[in-house]
C-alpha cells in the first residue's frame, strides 16, 4: 500500500483514485498514522511549568546557527539534569517570497529569477524550473542537452557534498572541536587506530580529526579546493557558477566539443580518488563515536521516513510528460522513491506528487481557501494543500511558539514529516534495484557498491549499507558515499555524452514557444545537493499564475504540522542526548548542532527580500529567545 | 601591478556602489599597469583566481558598499589592517563564503588570512544612502562615484600610500 493517511487506491491497473467512502477525504480531523516510533513532544503549557518550577531546565537558543547557509534560528529547552531537550522549534527568520516574485511574470525568467533562491546551488533550481516549464510546453531536450545537464547537476553535487562534509559540518568533528566539548573523546580517540588508516593515510583518529581542523586542517584545505575543481568543470557547460547562464527549457544552450569532455574528465577524475579517502574518513568517525558511547547513535536521530524525486535523466527515456513520469523517473541514474519506517513504499513520480501537501499553519503565512485543480493531469486525486493549489500569501507578525513561528512552511508526504536529504538518493536507489545496468554502481536491495577506478589509488569497490538508525553520523556517513556515487554518475553520464558526439547527436536544445490559453501545468522534480526539490508550476496566457518551490531544507526546517508533528530538525533536536562534557560558559551544545548541521541546512541565502523596511542582504540576528511565549 | 577592484551585489541602488564604481573605472584612461577586476563572485573563487597570479599584483585598491552605521553617503578610505583576524572570524566569512554571500569585507579576512592580499592594500567604502532595490546609485551615491573615482586616480597616478592601518579618513561626508 503506497499511501496510509490519504484516502488514495489503485485500481486493478495501478490507476490511483480516490476513495468514495471517506466524506471529507482531505478533511483535518483524523490525525495521521505515522507508521512508527513517534517522537515525544510536551505541550508548551507543560513546557512553561517545567521552566517555572527547575532551575536545571533552561531555554537555550541558537541564533543565528552558524555553519549553515543563510538564516535559521533554533530555539530549544534542554534539561541539564536529565541531559535531553524537551522543546524544539525550527525558525527559518527570512522570507524566501520567490513564489511572490514569479507571479505574472514570463516562465522563461522563472530559471533565472528561481536560480538565486540559493547562492550555492543555484544552478539547480534553474534546471528544476526547466524541468517544469518542459512539462508545462511540453519540451523534450535532445539526447545531449539532457547529457549536459546531467553532468551539471553532478558537478554541482561534487561542489556542494564536499564543502558541508569538510568545511560547515567537519568541524564539528575536529580536533579542536572534540578537545572543547569532550576532553575525555579527545583523549580516545588520539589512542584509537583508524581501521582505515591504509585508504585515507591517518593513524590514528585523533590525527585524522586535527586535519579536519578549520582554517588549518589539510582536509578543510583540500576541500576548499576541490570546490574549486567541480566550479571550474561546471562553468566549461553553464558559463558561470552558482548561477548558469546556459540551462534552458528544452536542454543547455552551450555548444560542446569533445574538448569539452576531456577539460570535464580531467576534473571529475580527481574525484574518484578523493570520494575513497571521504568515504573512509566518515566511515572511520562514526564509527569511532559510536564506539566510544553509544549513545551517540541518538544524536539527531529520526524516522527512517525519507523522500527523494531521483534525477538525471535517461536521455533515451525522458519525454518532459506527466503522463510517462513514472516511466522515465524510473529510468533515472538515481530513483525516485519514498520510505516510510524504512520500507520503500512507492518509486513512481505520480505517487510522489500526489502524496505532496504543503501546511502553513505554524508558519508566517495566510491559508487558502478552494481547490483549483482536483486532479493531477493524469486525472488523479490532488488535495487542495497541493502545490498547484497553493496560494502564497506571506503575514508577517511576532513569533509565538504555540502558533505561528517560522517562514518555512510544512511540507508532508502522505501526512508525514519526510526527511529530504541526500542519502535518500542511494537509499532510495539501493532498495528499488532499477538501476541501469553500468559498470560501476550495482544495487543490491540493502546497499549499494559503488566501483571507482583507479588513479593515483588503485581501483576501489565501496559499499554504502542501509543503516540500522538514522541519525546525525548516518547522514554525513551518507553524504560521503554520495561524493562517490556522484563521482560514479558522473563517469556515466560522461561516457554516454561521448557516445553521443562520437554519433553526431550534438544537438543541445529544442525549440519552443510560449503558448497562450491554458492552464498548463508542470512540475520540476529534481534535486539539490542536499537532496528532494520540486517547483510546481500554472500558466496561464503565456505568463505564470503559481509557482511553488520545496526545497529540502523547507521539508527538512519545517514547523510542526496541523496535527503537531515536529520538523525533521525538530524531532532530530528533540531525540538527541546532551552527551558534551563540558557544562557552564563553557558549554557549546555541540551535540544538538551536530543534530542541525547534519541535514545540510540551507535556509535560503542571500536573498534579497524587499520589505517596507528595505532590502535584506545578509542574515539577521532575530533572537528567537524574544518570542512572544 | 596595481588592481582596482570592485565587490558588491548588482542591481542594488547604493548597495551595488563596487560594481557601479568598477564600471566607471573603465571608461577612464589608465596606465597599462592598472587591472580592473569586478570581484563580485564569491570570496573562495576570488581567492583561488588570486592564487593563479601569486606577485602579479603589488598594489590594490578594493572599493564597494559597507553598511557600519555612519552617515549615509559617507565615503571612508582605509589601508587594509596588517594584524591577522581572529581565526573564528576567518572560519565565519569562510562559511558565509562558502555558502554564497558576497561581501567586501569576508573577501578581505579571506584573502588576508591566505596570504594572497597585495602588500599594499586599500579600501574605499561607501555608507549606503539608498540600500533598497534599483538599477541606480542615489543621487548622493553617484556623487561618490565620481569622488572616489578621482581619489583612485590620484593614488595610482601619485603613488600616494594608504592613509595607515585600519585609520579611517573620511573623504568626505554629507
Amino acid at each position: 500500500m503506497c499511501f496510509k493517511n490519504l484516502p488514495v487506491e489503485f485500481d486493478a491497473e495501478g490507476r490511483p483514485y480516490l476513495r468514495e467512502d471517506v466524506s471529507d477525504p482531505y478533511g483535518m480531523e483524523r490525525s495521521p498514522e505515522t507508521n512508527g516510533e513517534r517522537v515525544q513532544t510536551l505541550s508548551r503549557d507543560q513546557v512553561e511549568d517545567l521552566l517555572e518550577r527547575n532551575g536545571h531546565i533552561r531555554q537555550q537558543n541558537y541564533d543565528p546557527v552558524t555553519r549553515v547557509a543563510g538564516a535559521l534560528a533554533f530555539h530549544t529547552v534542554v534539561d541539564l539534569e536529565e541531559r535531553k531537550v524537551i522543546e524544539s522549534r525550527s525558525v527559518a527568520t527570512l522570507f524566501r517570497g520567490y513564489e511572490v516574485i514569479m507571479m505574472g511574470r514570463d516562465p522563461r525568467d522563472a530559471l533565472y529569477i528561481t536560480s538565486r533562491a540559493c547562492g550555492v546551488c543555484g544552478g539547480v533550481h534553474s534546471t528544476c524550473s526547466a524541468l517544469a516549464i518542459e512539462m508545462a510546453l511540453g519540451v523534450k531536450p535532445p539526447p545531449l542537452g539532457i547529457v549536459l545537464r546531467n553532468m551539471l547537476l553532478a558537478l554541482e553535487y561534487l561542489y556542494d557534498n564536499p564543502l558541508h562534509l569538510f568545511l560547515l559540518a567537519g568541524p564539528d568533528y575536529s580536533e579542536s572541536m572534540v578537545r572543547k566539548t569532550n576532553p575525555e573523546v579527545w583523549s580516545r580517540a588520539e589512542q584509537t587506530g583508524a581501521p582505515h588508516a591504509n585508504i585515507h593515510g591517518y593513524a590514528t583518529i585523533g590525527e585524522l580529526m586535527k586535519d579536519m581542523n578549520p582554517l588549518t586542517g589539510s582536509l578543510y584545505l583540500e576541500a576548499m579546493h576541490m570546490t574549486r575543481v567541480a566550479r571550474e568543470a561546471y562553468v566549461l557547460i553553464g558559463g558561470k557558477y552558482p548561477h548558469p547562464q546556459t540551462v534552458v527549457p528544452g536542454g543547455v544552450s552551450a555548444t560542446v566539443s569533445i574538448s569539452t569532455f576531456n577539460e570535464i574528465y580531467l576534473r571529475i577524475q580527481q574525484f574518484f580518488d578523493y570520494a575513497k579517502r571521504v568515504a573512509a574518513i566518515y566511515d572511520d568517525i562514526c564509527d569511532f563515536f559510536y564506539d566510544v558511547d553509544p549513545r551517540y547513535k541518538d544524536v539527531g536521530r529520526t524516522q527512517m521516513n525519507l523522500i527523494d524525486c531521483g534525477q538525471w535523466d535517461d536521455p533515451e527515456a525522458y519525454d518532459a510528460t506527466y503522463e510517462n513520469c513514472n516511466e522515465w523517473g524510473e529510468r533515472r541514474w538515481s530513483t525516485p522513491g519514498v520510505i516510510v519506517n524504512g520500507e520503500q513504499v512507492t518509486t513512481k513520480l505520480q505517487n510522489i506528487n500526489l502524496g505532496l501537501e504543503e501546511f502553513v499553519d505554524h508558519s508566517f503565512y495566510e491559508g487558502w481557501d478552494g481547490r483549483r485543480f482536483e486532479t493531477d493531469p493524469a486525472g488523479a486525486p490532488l488535495s487542495p494543500f497541493h502545490p498547484w493549489n497553493k496560494e502564497t500569501k506571506p503575514r508577517p507578525q511576532a513569533t509565538n511558539w504555540r502558533e505561528k513561528y517560522t517562514w518555512s512552511t510544512s511540507p508532508r508526504w502522505d501526512r508525514m514529516s519526510m526527511d529530504a536529504e541526500c542519502t535518500a538518493r542511494i537509499w532510495n536507489t539501493a532498495l528499488a534495484q532499477k538501476l541501469t545496468e553500468n559498470p560501476y554502481i550495482e544495487p543490491t536491495g540493502h546497499s549499494i557498491k559503488l566501483l571507482l577506478p583507479e588513479g593515483k589509488m588503485p581501483e576501489m569497490e565501496l559499499e554504502w549499507h542501509v543503516p540500522d538508525v538514522w541519525n546525525a553520523f548516518e547522514r554525513n556517513r551518507g553524504r560521503a558515499y554520495c561524493v562517490a556515487y556522484t563521482a560514479l554518475v558522473a563517469l556515466n553520464v560522461w561516457r554516454q555524452g561521448m557516445e553521443y558526439m562520437k554519433s553526431g547527436q550534438t544537438a543541445t536544445s529544442t525549440r519552443f514557444e510560449i503558448p497562450r490559453g491554458g492552464p498548463h501545468v508542470g512540475v520540476g522534480f529534481w534535486g539539490a545537493g542536499r537532496g528532494f526539490l520540486s517547483h510546481h508550476l500554472v500558466l496561464e496566457d503565456g505568463v505564470v499564475t503559481n509557482y511553488q518551490i520545496i526545497t529540502p531544507s523547507t521539508t527538512n526546517a519545517s514547523p510542526r504540522d496541523p496535527w503537531g508533528t515536529p520538523g525533521k530538525y525538530e524531532e532530530a533536536v528533540l531525540n538527541t542526548p546532551v552527551l558534551e562534557s563540558t557544562t557552564g560558559e563553557n558549554y557549546q551544545g555541540i551535540d544538538v548542532l551536530r543534530a542541525i548541521r547534519s541535514f545540510d541546512p540551507c535556509m535560503p541565502c542571500t536573498t534579497h527580500i524587499h520589505t517596507d523596511g528595505g532590502v535584506i542582504t545578509r542574515e539577521v540576528n532575530t533572537c528567537a529567545c524574544g518570542a512572544d511565549e | 601591478m596595481i588592481l582596482l577592484a570592485g565587490v558588491g551585489y548588482p542591481d542594488l541602488s547604493d548597495l551595488s556602489f563596487g560594481p557601479k564604481l568598477a564600471e566607471r573605472l573603465r571608461d577612464m584612461p589608465w596606465p597599462p599597469e592598472v587591472q580592473i577586476e569586478n570581484l563580485s563572485y564569491g570570496p573562495i573563487a576570488v581567492l583561488h583566481w588570486f592564487e593563479d597570479h601569486p606577485g602579479r599584483f603589488e598594489r590594490a585598491i578594493f572599493f564597494g558598499a559597507v553598511e557600519r552605521g555612519r552617515e549615509p553617503g559617507t565615503l571612508a578610505t582605509y589601508g587594509w589592517i596588517s594584524g591577522s583576524p581572529a581565526p573564528e572570524d576567518v572560519q565565519a566569512s569562510v562559511s558565509e563564503a562558502v555558502t554564497g554571500i558576497i561581501s567586501l569585507e569576508n573577501l578581505l579576512i579571506i584573502a588576508h588570512h591566505f596570504g594572497v592580499l597585495p602588500p599594499e592594500t586599500s579600501v574605499v567604502e561607501l555608507e549606503p544612502v539608498e540600500p533598497g532595490w534599483g538599477m541606480e546609485l542615489s543621487p548622493l551615491g553617484e556623487e561618490r562615484v565620481e569622488e572616489a573615482a578621482e581619489w583612485i586616480r590620484r593614488q595610482v597616478y601619485s603613488r600616494g600610500g594608504p592613509t595607515g592601518n585600519g585609520r579611517h579618513e573620511e573623504v568626505r561626508n554629507r
